[in-house]
């Protein structure tokens, strides 16, 4: 088939006819596998087996609120084991009163807050 | 008397010192440089260390770990000419690939396409400068950057060329770091730059044990020369992700990419002996190496503006770089470019899903070039 192509002209042809064979073979792979994420994804999807740590990270960086939430939650445990030692606790000062909130609930949750 | 002095003097004829010629000492100089730059500047070491030696051990005099019954001329018979290794590779890569991010994000499929750009673009130039269709194909490869296929598609197009363009295919994978991020700023504004990703949703066992099948049957339907590339790597893939054949995943990713890495690279390293490589195609192919690898990066960054327009700023356009196929490295580097512009951009995963997607289209227009031009 390569005598079909000589100089210029069929380098030019070359590239669009592999060009078009690309994007169009890639295309279809992508209806495919989007069909196939329909169908077999969510609904009987077994869960991932194994998640990379930038996917974690992305995950938790990927939202101000979360990490809000996350922080808040993770310093009212804090606060309620604390309180085990020296009977007091503790939530820091100058956060927001929603992240306060979840702070203190979080400590009430786990009984150490009176 | 006499017998002793023609005995010596037939030694000192046999000696490496009188059969020492210029090319020799330029190809042994060329040779370490490439093994300095893999041990001391960590340039794709796995590749370039036994590349670089494969030609050092190729240029020393008189060396007989080539020729008709040299050791490295052996194996490259063998295994390269028979395209036994580098389809090898691919099975290891399968192995090696999480296809998840694309899996997750299938439109990235065509980012995978645009990347490709600079093959078709480094084809053309290199026709205008007087390679036949054949070889142009096998030097454009390189723009896919992906080693394995640009050896593949060399052995197949135009095996004398295979030295350099294995030399030009992975140092320029390396450089990926450095070749990108001005193309990709130049190509973008901060804001567009700075554009934070929604995240990517988890993906079901059932679909990666389907993709490696759906992949195999589109491929052998539509480009049936290309299969060899991507029904070996899907091979590797659907073993990796069964879950029932942990040992040979373990040895795909462990031992055979090894045992392979060190036979591909020192065979193709010993075609770079002087007569082949010293030559001005050799300038040439380098340079259109560069030319390539700019032109992929484009291609896949105009792909990403465009993605980044029709979703309405919810794609950053940097994951379009990352179309070429060097994985990991060209998703890490669209990870360093967005989190340049915003330090809470996490863009890694999004642009695994292109760079995967490069490796089955760069296998994709190997597959045409293949069946078109040879």
């Amino acid at each position: 088939m390569s005598s079909d192509f000589v100089g210029m002209g069929g380098a030019l042809t070359v590239c669009l006819i592999a060009l078009s064979i690309v994007f169009i073979a890639l295309a279809i792979m992508a209806g495919v596998i989007s069909l196939v994420g329909r169908l077999a994804g969510d609904k009987n999807g077994i869960p991932e087996a194994t998640t990379s740590p930038s996917a974690i990270t992305a995950t938790v960086q990927s939202s101000d609120d979360e990490d809000q939430e996350i922080a808040a939650v993770v310093m009212g445990a804090l606060s309620a084991e604390l309180s085990r030692v020296d009977g007091q606790v503790k939530l820091a000062a100058g956060q927001s009163s929603s992240w306060r909130l979840a702070s203190l609930q979080e400590a009430v949750k786990r009984g150490r807050l009176k | 008397m006499n017998t002793i002095i023609h005995h010596l003097s037939l030694l000192v004829q046999m000696s490496g010192v009188a059969n020492l010629t210029l090319g020799n000492v330029i190809m042994i100089l060329v040779s370490l440089t490439l093994v300095y730059l893999a041990i001391f500047k960590g340039f794709e070491p796995l590749l370039l260390l036994p590349i670089g030696f494969g030609a050092f051990l190729a240029n020393l005099p008189l060396s007989n770990v080539i020729g008709p019954d040299g050791l490295l001329t052996l194996i490259y018979s063998v295994g390269v000419s028979t395209e036994v290794l580098p389809t090898m590779m691919f099975m290891v890569i399968g192995a090696l690939t999480d296809f998840g991010p694309l899996l997750a994000n299938p439109s990235t499929f065509l980012m995978g396409a645009a990347a490709q750009f600079g093959v078709f673009a480094a084809l053309l130039i290199a026709t205008a400068l007087g390679f036949n269709l054949a070889e142009a194909g096998a030097i454009g490869i390189i723009g896919g950057a992906d080693g394995p296929t640009a050896i593949f598609t060399a052995s197949k197009l135009a095996p004398h060329l295979l030295g350099p363009i294995a030399v030009a295919a992975y140092t320029y994978m390396s450089l990926v770091p450095l070749i990108q991020p001005p193309i990709m700023r130049l190509m973008t504004t901060k804001k567009e730059r700075a554009t934070v990703m929604k995240q990517l949703r988890p993906v079901s066992k059932r679909e990666r044990i389907i993709f490696p099948i759906a992949i195999s049957i589109i491929t052998a339907l539509l480009l049936p020369q290309a299969i060899a590339l991507i029904g070996t790597m899907m091979l590797g893939n659907i073993i990796r992700e069964s879950g029932v054949t942990e040992r040979l995943s373990k040895t795909l990713q462990n031992e055979m990419c090894n045992i392979v890495t060190i036979l591909l690279a020192a065979s193709v390293g010993a075609t770079m002996e002087a007569g082949n490589f010293l030559s001005l195609s050799t300038l040439k192919i380098v340079t259109l190496g560069l030319v390539a690898f700019s032109f992929s990066t484009f291609g896949g960054m105009l792909l990403g503006k465009l993605f980044y327009i029709l979703s309405g700023g919810r794609v950053n356009p940097l994951i379009g770089s990352a179309g070429v196929s060097a994985v990991p490295m060209a998703a890490r580097v669209s990870q360093v470019e967005g989190q340049r512009a915003n330090k809470n951009n996490f863009l890694l995963m999004h642009a695994m899903g292109p760079n995967v997607a490069g490796v089955l289209g760069t296998a994709m227009a190997a597959g045409v070039l293949i069946s078109l031009l040879k």
